[in-house]
């Protein structure tokens, strides 16, 4: 399929789970499976979006990645170096080649650092230019972001939201990363300046060829702006594809259900609309089986028409349920649709499609 | 159901509000106008700073007084104008007649108080009637907004519930209390777009079943398109355009609106590159002379009129108002009042919405 | 490629400044802007001048022979005299001038309450960063410390550490004395600060620009240095303010329990002690002096701190 080599990023089976607080005499420990196995790749140059709602761990996992956070088991793949384990010395050479961007604009930077500081910080851990051309570099950067060179004297608070994006990614470019992972970096903007920013990664990925891990939860802008897209749920990659191929053929109910559920800008719409029924379920106990069983509309329908012994019931919201008896006990794995061996999704019921 | 009524439910005119900061003034909200039909939802569109939530606040009187003043205008409903109400009959408004709610469900709800004395003290304050008797009108209230096991969420306290069913908690308060008028201040921002759907789908069915009239501050136009049957675009501080949905979304005369559609990344058209309004929002303490949008305004940026006279909101179509020197027709255009409806037929509005069931298993 | 438009546009910031506004400069702003701030900002530098002017004499006394030390101004012809115009404010028992008391006072009260709240608040903020930031053990021993020391009565400590104190000799200073009073204020007083900052560390630790300090691969001490620092210095501020308060009143009631500054120096607390007595004699001035003296201050200080707080308290700004 792909050589190896253009593989910047790979992860294998991550798993992180957060212990919860146990009672003073409890023995048994409650974890909070933020991210349960999770796959993915990102080619250079290229952009796979994540998307998820709120509790799917989709932050969690791109901490993760970048060594902010310890996992729990599997692998992260860097540029074909395994840097799940390494010491924090040695971590060091690869925090360089990968940056962050961050969703909130207002705490994503010290209020009390110009901005000049900020962005020059980067550049005085790892040394990339002596000290007496630092300003230059910083008015260099500043101005790949679209913002002028005077401003490197003012503080934070000065700027307006887009601005503030402006400056954490020119300190993210200042190490002269080949991976951004950009946690939600237009949520918190309005839209006309959030196109704004989207271009703007857009231009310095083609100028510069960088990778971007995007996560969102805004499926419009996720699906303008990623390659590939990996759809996540409760911890777990539901599916993933190509981003054309997701948008035309979503496989998986949740992703339909997310699609539909996204608000078009044409009046008078919101009609055929697929409902989920209830709340995502926590990340602390998910449900047995395939976690998206307890609210899948898909499962329901079959289950409507699927003789006894296939079908089990539950509760939810109140109401006696029945959903396919497959769903509930087994954990499906991400499989290929026949058609088409990049698209794959996790899903028993629509496993021979 | 209600019987359709053609006199507006609400009517502001001329709103202007104002903040006293030790910078300056800052004129927030700068002679807005507009009106609100019985059943109807209004949308109130704009961008941070824009203004839209000010006037949200301005109608319920809920500016904090320093620093901010109401500078003048009106605000009829039911035939008192509210500016001019004394304290005390404004307070029976508030929650009662007018509920709101607003962007962070989190901190809308007391955490120390559970959702059921939070409901009762809300339908205590406005419709008298023993504690018994409130509980079950607050139990029966989750019922309609959808709360499952709706007695013991009466019990929970708000950090239990999540984010969608605090919003439902708030909105079955203003049921409660038999509200004609919802005013919901960025109600789906903090949500996940599957509970946004949920919620927005609640309200919807909220306005045919109790007739409740909703005014809607957002700045997500796709919300809008799906939403609101009349939208008012603000910019810095002033109503920039004002249409009904089909008209607006089919034929936007002002430039803003131009673009924030064209900046809108659709689903299901990629493009390669968004096409962007240049610029930023100006600092309110410093507006531009003549239209407060010409510096970023590809027509205007250039032309004198535009820099220095402010264009005002003109009906230049079917109950569709624009206030742009280059609108197609402004120079012959009326000056009418944007908060009396100019010329529209209501038969020809519902059948553009067509509201369809929504289809799909489950609760 | 760079938009120029969108650069020239957005360059179009008014008031174009060449250096940034901090959010100091920003409450340096307000504070100066409050009247009452600005009052009592006066009389504490009027108190400062007098302290530092005492310090001068008694430093240079010795050496000038017009100039008397304090034990020479005793005058036992002139004891206990009323106020009047050769006794400004009358004289004490041993004929000593309560106005150059009174000043003397004032020199001890704004050294001890300095001494101690350097001793105590850097100490406080140093516990509080590192307790907040690293957490687990760290943070467990340095709560013990704190909740163990918080348990025992404030006064009763302060007497058994200058009981402890009474022969020991430190570093050339002799602990028995003004000395220890400070070191033993010092000693105690961190912990109210140490707790505001833990906590206001823990919130700041989990921000995103530390967060981003780590992705770039900063050291855990350069991140207390440069970010975590910067961002909780405002609680210092206020605990030093809120301390010296705290401080002074501290010191009157030791020097009045007797457990204060040694016998030869004069401060408030040993004013107000000698001088207990005189009042049913009818002898109001020297204690007058002395609590008046103390009044105006503390009032002073604690009208200024409440403006410094507020002004610098992040949560009220409104931009």
């Amino acid at each position: 399929m792909s050589r190896s080599s253009d593989i910047i990023l790979s992860v294998e089976d991550l798993r992180t789970y957060f212990p919860v607080r146990s009672k003073l005499l409890r023995t048994s420990r409650r974890f909070v499976r933020a991210v349960d196995g999770v796959n993915l790749s990102v080619r250079r140059g290229q952009t796979l979006g994540l998307v998820g709602e709120s509790g799917s761990g989709k932050t969690t996992a791109g901490r993760t990645i970048l060594g902010l956070i310890k996992p729990t088991t599997g692998r992260v793949i860097f540029d074909g170096n395994d840097i799940s384990h390494l010491s924090r010395r040695r971590f060091q050479t690869i925090r360089r080649r990968m940056q962050i961007i961050f969703q909130d604009p207002v705490s994503s930077l010290n209020p009390r650092m110009t901005v000049g500081d900020i962005v020059a910080e980067p550049l005085a851990v790892h040394r990339i230019v002596p000290r007496r051309d630092r300003p230059r570099r910083v008015a260099k950067l500043l101005e790949q972001v679209g913002l002028a060179e005077q401003y490197a004297n003012r503080y934070p608070h000065e700027f307006s939201g887009g601005q503030r994006q402006r400056i954490g990614i020119a300190r993210a470019l200042a190490s002269e990363p080949e991976l951004i992972i950009a946690d939600e970096p237009v949520s918190a903007l309005d839209v006309s300046v959030a196109a704004q920013i989207l271009n703007l990664l857009k231009d310095l990925q083609e100028r510069l060829g960088l990778s971007y891990l995007l996560i969102a939860h805004n499926l419009a802008v996720v699906e303008h702006f990623a390659d590939q897209v990996a759809v996540m749920y409760l911890g777990r990659i539901v599916e993933q594809a190509d981003s054309d191929a997701l948008y035309a053929r979503p496989t998986h109910p949740y992703t339909q259900a997310l699609l539909s559920a996204v608000p078009k800008p044409v009046p008078g719409g919101g009609g055929g609309r697929i409902r989920l029924a209830g709340d995502p379920p926590s990340p602390i106990d998910p449900p047995t089986g395939c976690p998206f069983h307890t609210r899948c509309p898909l499962t329901r329908q079959l289950a409507e028409d699927a003789p006894d012994s296939d079908v089990h019931r539950l509760l939810s919201e109140g109401r006696t349920v029945s959903v396919i008896r497959r769903c509930a006990e087994q954990i499906p794995q991400l499989k290929s649709v026949k058609t088409d061996p990049s698209h794959l999704h996790a899903c028993l019921l629509r496993q021979g499609e | 159901m209600t019987i359709k009524n053609d006199t507006p439910l609400l009517v502001v005119r001329n709103l202007s509000t104002s903040f006293y900061t030790e910078d300056g003034e800052v004129r927030a909200v700068d002679g807005v106008s507009f009106s609100i039909g019985r059943q109807k939802t209004y949308a109130l569109v704009g961008e941070s700073g824009c203004g839209k939530s000010v006037t949200a606040f301005s109608i319920l009187r809920l500016i904090p007084s320093p620093p901010g003043r109401i500078v003048s205008g009106q605000v009829l409903f039911e035939g008192n104008d509210l500016l001019t109400l004394p304290g005390r009959r404004m307070r029976q408004v508030r929650g009662g007649k007018i509920s709101m709610i607003f962007q962070e469900p989190m901190s809308s709800l007391n955490p120390v108080f559970t959702c059921g004395d939070q409901i009762v003290e809300a339908i205590l304050l406005h419709r008298p009637m023993s504690v018994r008797k409130a509980r079950l009108l607050g139990i029966e209230s989750l019922v309609q907004v959808g709360i499952p096991a709706p007695a013991q969420r009466m019990n929970e306290y708000p950090h239990q519930l999540s984010g969608g069913m605090r919003q439902r908690v708030m909105i079955a308060m203003a049921l409660a209390c038999r509200g004609s008028l919802l005013i919901a201040d960025e109600p789906t921002t903090a949500l996940d777009v599957t509970v946004q759907a949920q919620i927005l789908d609640l309200l919807k069915q909220l306005q045919q079943d109790r007739g409740l009239s909703i005014l809607l501050i957002t700045h997500d136009l796709a919300v809008v398109a799906e939403s609101a049957d009349t939208v008012g675009v603000m910019y810095a501080s002033k109503m920039a355009e004002q249409a009904d949905v089909g008209e607006l979304f089919a034929n936007p005369l002002h430039p803003y609106t131009q673009g924030l559609f064209r900046s809108l990344p659709r689903l299901g058209e990629k493009r390669s590159r968004l096409e962007t309004i240049s610029g930023s929002v100006p600092n309110p303490l410093n507006y531009p002379t003549g239209c407060k949008f010409h510096p970023r305004c590809p027509t205007g940026r250039t032309l004198t009129r535009c820099q220095t006279c402010q264009p005002e909101l003109r009906l230049l179509g079917p109950n569709h108002w624009a206030a742009c020197w280059e609108a197609p027709g402004y120079e012959q255009a009326p000056v009418v009042d944007p908060s009396l409806p100019g010329g529209q037929s209501s038969t020809e509005d519902s059948a553009i919405r067509g509201n369809q069931p929504t289809k799909g298993v489950g609760a | 490629m760079t938009d120029q438009t969108q650069i020239q546009a957005i360059s179009e910031l008014p008031p174009v400044r060449q250096v940034g506004r901090s959010l100091w400069a920003d409450a340096r702003r307000k504070v100066l802007r409050d009247r009452s701030a600005v009052a009592c900002l006066i009389v504490i530098a009027i108190y400062i001048l007098l302290a530092a002017g005492a310090i001068v004499y008694e430093a240079l006394a010795p050496k000038l022979e017009s100039w008397l030390s304090y034990d020479e101004m005793a005058d036992y012809g002139r004891a206990n005299l009323p106020p009047s115009r050769e006794n400004p404010l009358g004289t004490d028992w041993a004929g000593r001038q309560v106005w150059i008391k009174t000043i003397l006072g004032a020199k001890v009260s704004m050294t001890v309450a300095f001494l101690a709240n350097i001793i105590a608040v850097p100490l406080g903020l140093a516990l509080g960063v590192l307790a907040g930031y690293f957490g687990r053990r760290t943070d467990a021993v340095i709560v013990w410390l704190y909740s163990t020391l918080a348990s025992i009565p404030g006064i009763i400590l302060l007497i058994a550490i200058k009981f402890a104190f009474q022969n020991v000799r430190v570093i050339g200073l002799d602990l028995s004395g003004i000395h220890g009073v400070y070191v033993a204020l010092g000693v105690i007083s961190w912990i109210g600060t140490c707790r505001l900052v833990r906590a206001e560390t823990m919130k700041v630790r989990e921000l995103d620009f530390v967060v981003a300090a780590h992705a770039t691969g900063r050291g855990d001490l350069a991140i207390i240095w440069h970010h975590i620092l910067p961002n909780i210095a405002h609680i210092g501020i206020i605990s030093f303010s809120l301390g010296f308060v705290g401080a002074i009143s501290a010191e009157v009631i030791l020097s009045y329990l007797g457990l204060g500054v040694g016998v030869g120096t004069s401060s408030w607390g040993t004013m107000i002690n000698s001088a207990r007595m005189d009042l049913l004699a009818g002898r109001w001035w020297e204690l007058s002096s002395a609590v008046g003296a103390m009044f105006l201050l503390v009032l002073a200080l604690n009208i200024f701190g409440d403006a410094l707080r507020d002004a610098l308290d992040p949560r009220l700004r409104n931009i």
